[in-house]
């Protein structure tokens, strides 16, 4: 790159106008990562452009020039994807989020990217439609870093990810063209770019317009919370419940550790000798609902559970959610830093898994809570620590390693929605042959052959990465 | 007259492979896939004693399956721990009128066609969460895992998903099961006109033009299937139905016409990744009627 910060913000201006450019030292710092703060590079400027025309604009100008570039959200993600990793222009899509068509009958809206999850489901509520994908940061979290991390959400088990709700996309190639794939109707033949792109990381090009699908909001919603005395009993819980033919729609655990944190911030109670809860939502027509919460309450009793509360008005399911919703935010409160990790193992393992994760703790001397999503065998153990002790860092970073390393072992996955980014790349030649890795790369060279787009992120081993590395690797302490 | 071979190991197809300097097309069970497009190559790749379930984990609900085994075949394996791969239980007059044929699983995968249930049980992108794939050149490599949920790297099997084996050859596949118990019905329609006949046209419309698609299509329609806006019809090579916005149709008996891209886009790049996975285009060349 051949230009100095201020050079390269005011090319940028003369692009797009004064006002759709940030930089100097206070831009770079409220850019330098996202809500994964372990790693920390600044951007030479960012870009707020409004149309897809602009973020072209500006991409084909950075390829032209030499110049990385990479998209941001809402900067929610937590595996570093949003980070500057080699400097460079950081395209916001901030000013990208307004809904550009809503049809009805075909049930599908078409939205710029930077719009938060949930205001598409606001947009259609009284239509009685929603958008399904719902991770925990949706109020926030956009549509285009929804489709770059692939992401889901509680009720994932029973409506998938976010790929299943995409139908077509505008996307800015890194070189600055505009591709418009797939459209309003799904299956079409041919290849699947769109299943590619999803997941992808922002590494293949910027989306700027989705078009989603809407699913109908269920007549009937129901929802229990369950207690149990020992962990095992929870995760049998778990097991069977599937196994015995019933999908939830939502089915997520939560430990002691969280509930402990919830009781301090929000006055959560649950009774005692409390080591684990579910949360178990099922939801369609009213009959097929009555029969799975049946189904599923007598599971519960059978695996010993000593509380269920089924809620009986939509206050009360508020209530219960509570204790899904607010736990993260719960243990912030209580720990001046948390790490939360992502790996996913297959669903009978969760028992042998958990105590694994308690073992790391106790050997690492640092605090754990679990809140996770059970159906899917998507652990997120969350540590607790104070990030202004190097020494504490250095246990959580081993601590959460052996705890994916485990999770492969087991045959899972080193992410079951966090993504890679830069926090996991390390870990990529432990699932995935070093073949694995290139046929991935290979796909990747579709749409980007270079090292602009959003650079060093996902695939581990990038040319020219290593020495970019050394400014961002535990920025943070 | 094709060369035929049968390997009947991932490291016998590789080695084949990866020798092969002629073009080689693949099928299992029968000579060409009635919605193939017609397809110049010397070798023929069976993968008819490459098959069975490799692992069955019935609690986590994972299946591990060797890609020439049929469909029908791990049906009946799955339902003996009652489960399934979601397609509907139909007699066999809508089997035919939706040309959901027995066939083996790397055909059923290639060419990705729409089943009764797709509405609401997703459909081959869905199910599928890994695959191990025998590349042009003989590499075998793997994308996805045995994990239900997983975000780690690139979707590389989504991309083999419908590309009629012209990437790499998919030998083993990791579903994700469901259970047979709360396998809904399918709401598909078969018209008593055409009782036996197979469809030669597959057309999905948006579903503000569903009706107006089965009123065109009249009595060519075999079936038709209100939840997910698709037609089944037979019609004569030189003909079709009517098209509406933004529809897709596969075609069995219009020879080139059984695939067609239009938009320039996509022609691009189904060329520039064929040029990437198959560099000297031996792998079913010609199957997605790009050149
Ligand atoms: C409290 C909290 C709860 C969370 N809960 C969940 C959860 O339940 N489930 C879950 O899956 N995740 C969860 N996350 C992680 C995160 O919210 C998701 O990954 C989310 O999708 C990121 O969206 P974003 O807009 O913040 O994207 P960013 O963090 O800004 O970006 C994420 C990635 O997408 C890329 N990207 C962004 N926009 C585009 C675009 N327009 N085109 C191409 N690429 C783009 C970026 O380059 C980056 O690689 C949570 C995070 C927090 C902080």
């Amino acid at each position: 790159m051949s230009f100095s910060d201020a050079d390269l913000a005011r090319k940028l201006e003369a692009l797009l106008g004064p006002e759709a450019v940030l930089s100097g030292s206070a831009a770079g710092r409220a850019y330098d990562c996202d809500s994964y703060t372990v790693e920390k590079n600044n951007p030479a400027a960012v870009v707020l452009p409004r149309t897809t025309e602009e973020v072209a604009k500006v991409v084909r100008w950075c390829y032209q020039n030499n110049v990385p570039f990479t998209a941001r959200g809402a900067g929610t993600g937590l595996s570093g994807g949003a980070l500057p990793a080699m400097g460079g222009v950081i395209i916001s899509t901030k000013k990208m989020a307004k809904i550009l068509d809503i049809d009805l009958p075909n049930r599908c809206l078409l939205a710029q990217t930077g719009i938060a999850n949930k205001k598409i489901s606001d947009a259609v509520k009284e239509k009685g439609l929603y958008f399904a994908p719902d991770p925990s940061s949706q109020s926030v979290s956009t549509i285009g870093g929804n489709i770059g991390e692939n992401s889901g959400g509680p009720h994932t088990l029973k409506y998938g990810v976010t790929v299943q709700h995409i139908l077509g996309i505008t996307m800015v190639d890194p070189t600055g063209e505009i591709l418009k794939l797939g459209g309003k109707i799904e299956g079409a033949p041919g290849y699947d770019f769109i299943g590619l792109i999803v997941g992808s990381e922002g590494t293949l090009g910027i989306v700027t317009e989705a078009w989603v699908k809407l699913n109908v909001l269920p007549k009937t919603v129901s929802t229990a919370l369950i207690a149990y005395r020992t962990i095992a009993d929870a995760t049998k819980t778990v097991a069977d419940i599937i196994a015995q033919g019933t999908i939830p729609a939502a089915l997520e655990m939560m430990d002691r550790g969280i509930l402990r944190a919830v009781n301090m911030a929000f006055g959560f109670e649950y009774p005692a000798n409390t080591e684990a809860m579910l949360l178990i939502e099922c939801d369609g027509e009213p009959d097929q609902v009555a029969r799975e919460m049946e189904a599923v309450q007598q599971v519960c009793q059978r695996n010993k559970a000593i509380e269920i509360r089924v809620a009986e008005d939509e206050v009360e399911r508020a209530r219960l959610w509570v204790v899904r919703k607010k736990g993260i935010g719960a243990m912030g409160r209580i720990a001046p830093s948390i790490v939360t990790h992502d790996g996913v193992i297959p669903r009978s393992k969760l028992p042998e898994m958990l105590e694994f994760v308690y073992d790391v703790s106790f050997r690492y001397s640092i605090g754990v809570a679990n809140i996770f999503h059970a159906g899917d065998g998507n652990l997120h153990p969350c540590f607790y620590f104070n990030d202004r002790d190097p020494n504490q860092v250095q246990r959580v970073v081993e601590a959460g390693e052996e705890i994916i390393r485990r999770c492969i072992e087991l045959g899972g996955s080193v992410s079951g929605e966090h993504g890679i980014g830069v926090e996991k790349i390390d870990l990529m030649p432990l699932m995935f042959s070093p073949a694995d890795l290139e046929l991935q790369a290979l796909s990747k060279r579709i749409f980007n052959d270079g090292m602009l787009c959003n650079p060093c992120k996902v695939l581990p081993n990038q040319k020219g990465c290593v020495e970019y590395k050394k400014h961002w690797k535990g920025a943070a302490c | 007259m094709l060369k035929t071979y049968e390997p009947s190991s991932i490291e016998e197809i590789a080695n084949f492979l990866g020798a092969a300097t002629e073009p080689v097309v693949f099928d299992s069970s029968v000579p060409s896939h009635p919605f193939a497009l017609p397809i110049k190559a010397s070798c023929l790749l069976s993968l008819k004693n490459y098959r069975g379930v490799i692992e069955h984990d019935v609690s986590d609900q994972v299946v591990v399956v060797r890609a020439g085994t049929l469909l029908s075949e791990l049906q009946t394996e799955l339902g003996k721990q009652g489960q399934c791969l979601p397609f509907a239980q139909l007699d066999p007059h809508q089997a035919t009128a939706t040309s959901t044929f027995d066939t083996s699983l790397v055909d059923a995968i290639a060419f990705n066609l729409p089943h009764p249930l797709h509405r609401q049980c997703g459909s081959w992108r869905d199910w599928i969460i890994g695959v191990r794939l025998v590349q042009s050149d003989g590499t075998i490599a793997k994308c996805g895992s045995k994990a239900v949920k997983n975000v780690a790297g690139y979707d590389v099997q989504r991309l083999m998903i419908g590309a009629r084996n012209s990437l790499g050859l998919v030998a083993e596949v990791t579903f994700k099961t469901f259970p047979l118990k709360g396998l809904p019905n399918s709401g598909v329609q078969v018209s008593s006109d055409h009782l036996g006949k197979a469809p030669t046209w597959i057309q999905r419309v948006q579903p503000s033009d569903f009706e107006s698609a089965v009123q065109a299509g009249g009595r060519n329609l075999t079936a038709f299937d209100y939840a997910s806006s698709t037609l089944w019809a037979t019609t004569r090579p030189n003909e079709g139905l009517k098209r509406f916005p933004g529809d897709w149709i596969l075609r069995s008996n219009a020879e080139t016409k059984n695939l067609e891209f239009a938009d320039p886009t996509v022609v691009r790049l189904i060329k520039r990744t064929k040029e990437l996975f198959d560099p000297t285009n031996k792998l079913n060349p010609g199957a997605m009627g790009i050149v």
